[in-house]
């Protein structure tokens, strides 16, 4: 039988075992590091009505989405040249006016499809898109959208070289004015 | 019960002498003395207003434009919206680099009608460091601070922000704090 003083003793050098162990595991170590400051930015973003819509225009059938910012529009192209003025329109309901502009992002077939689309006001138009022989090409060029005012998406000259569907996904760039802030809706032509 | 005092002299002056060896096991220091003093200095890097930031509603506070308030961003259902120049991040110094990155702090207002608000740290060709935060319809996913990338003396960096809400929505508002670490 050990003695209490003795059962103490061995507490206590196996506590200092540990000690030495941990001592031996973990040396002292130098701490480092390196001084930096932060600027703080504190966005507030807040979920809106568009400032503008998207809305039937009265040539071809149009599927709008819950809040009008996307479109898809089916055209009827024939082996005879057609022009389509009103294939849908692009609305204003801001007080302030603003800028489009097309920009294609992809296309499917677009070899059978010759046509220009433009965006016009009744009065001014500008050239947008153009299909010709396989090859697109577009002006990257803003149309004033006036405030609370509409403008129109025309198709002119569309003509098809065969029988099939081919579309064609634009971006309608709506940009405030003198400003590089814009939004981007996706507008997508189906010709069949 | 008696103690053995000498038993535990012992064992304490063995402890010390382990912990004194342990100390200095094994690296021969050296030591510099460093006498400082520190002086107010003013922060080479700090925001200054991008072209567009009464469309974003951007105010800059503290003493050398460190905080930066942006209260007018606006999301679009179904739509992307960029504001391509808010705000800058400039290098006033006058010359070499210094080190920034993009650092999430806070984020508060719901996740629901948000698709992602992205922030990116940009030359206008080049992005060089991204926060951006994406919601499933539920919950945000904040993402992870960037590394630190250099942006050269005197240079002026564009913080660039993207907005997108659901197809639907109706209402709703969130606010981030991030910050731009300087090291």
């Amino acid at each position: 039988m050990k003695t209490s003083s003795e059962r103490r003793t061995i507490r206590f050098a196996a506590w200092l075992a540990i000690a030495l162990l941990t001592l031996f595991i973990h040396p002292p170590q130098s701490a480092s590091g390196n001084a930096y400051y932060a600027l703080l930015s504190q966005p507030y973003a807040a979920v809106e009505t568009p400032l503008v819509t998207l809305e039937n225009g009265t040539d071809g059938t149009s599927i709008l989405n819950a809040n009008h910012t996307n479109a898809r529009i089916t055209i009827d192209a024939t082996q005879s040249q057609l022009t389509y003025n009103y294939s849908l329109n692009v609305v204003s309901n801001n007080a302030s006016s603003c800028e489009v502009r097309l920009e294609e992002f992809y296309n499917t077939d677009i070899s059978r499809i010759n046509a220009t689309i433009i965006l016009h006001d009744n009065s001014n138009s500008s050239q947008q898109i153009t299909m010709s022989g396989g090859n697109l090409t577009q002006t990257n060029t803003y149309f004033d959208l006036a405030s609370n005012g509409t403008i129109h998406v025309g198709v002119m000259d569309l003509i098809e070289s065969s029988e099939g569907t081919t579309i064609l996904n634009v971006y309608i760039r709506t940009r405030t004015l003198n400003t590089t802030t814009y939004t981007l809706y996706i507008l997508t032509f189906e010709f069949t | 019960m008696k103690m053995n005092y000498k038993k535990s002299l012992k064992l304490i002056t063995l402890l010390v002498s382990a912990l004194l060896i342990g100390t200095v096991s094994a690296s021969v220091y050296y030591s510099l003395t460093m006498t400082s003093t520190v002086s107010v200095a003013t922060n080479d890097v700090y925001f200054v207003l991008g072209a567009d930031n009464e469309t974003a509603g951007v105010s800059l506070t503290g003493a050398r434009n460190t905080t930066a308030t942006i209260s007018s961003l606006k999301a679009y259902a179904n739509a992307t919206t960029t504001y391509s120049d808010p705000l800058k991040v400039r290098n006033n110094a006058t010359s070499g680099t210094t080190n920034i990155r993009l650092r999430p702090v806070t984020l508060s207002g719901g996740a629901s009608q948000f698709v992602f608000i992205n922030f990116t740290l940009n030359d206008g060709a080049t992005t060089y460091a991204s926060l951006n935060y994406t919601s499933n319809g539920s919950v945000w996913t904040t993402p992870s601070t960037t590394s630190f990338v250099q942006i050269s003396a005197p240079t002026e960096w564009y913080v660039t922000i993207e907005t997108k809400a659901i197809d639907g929505a109706t209402s709703a508002s969130v606010t981030i704090a991030i910050a731009v670490d300087i090291q």
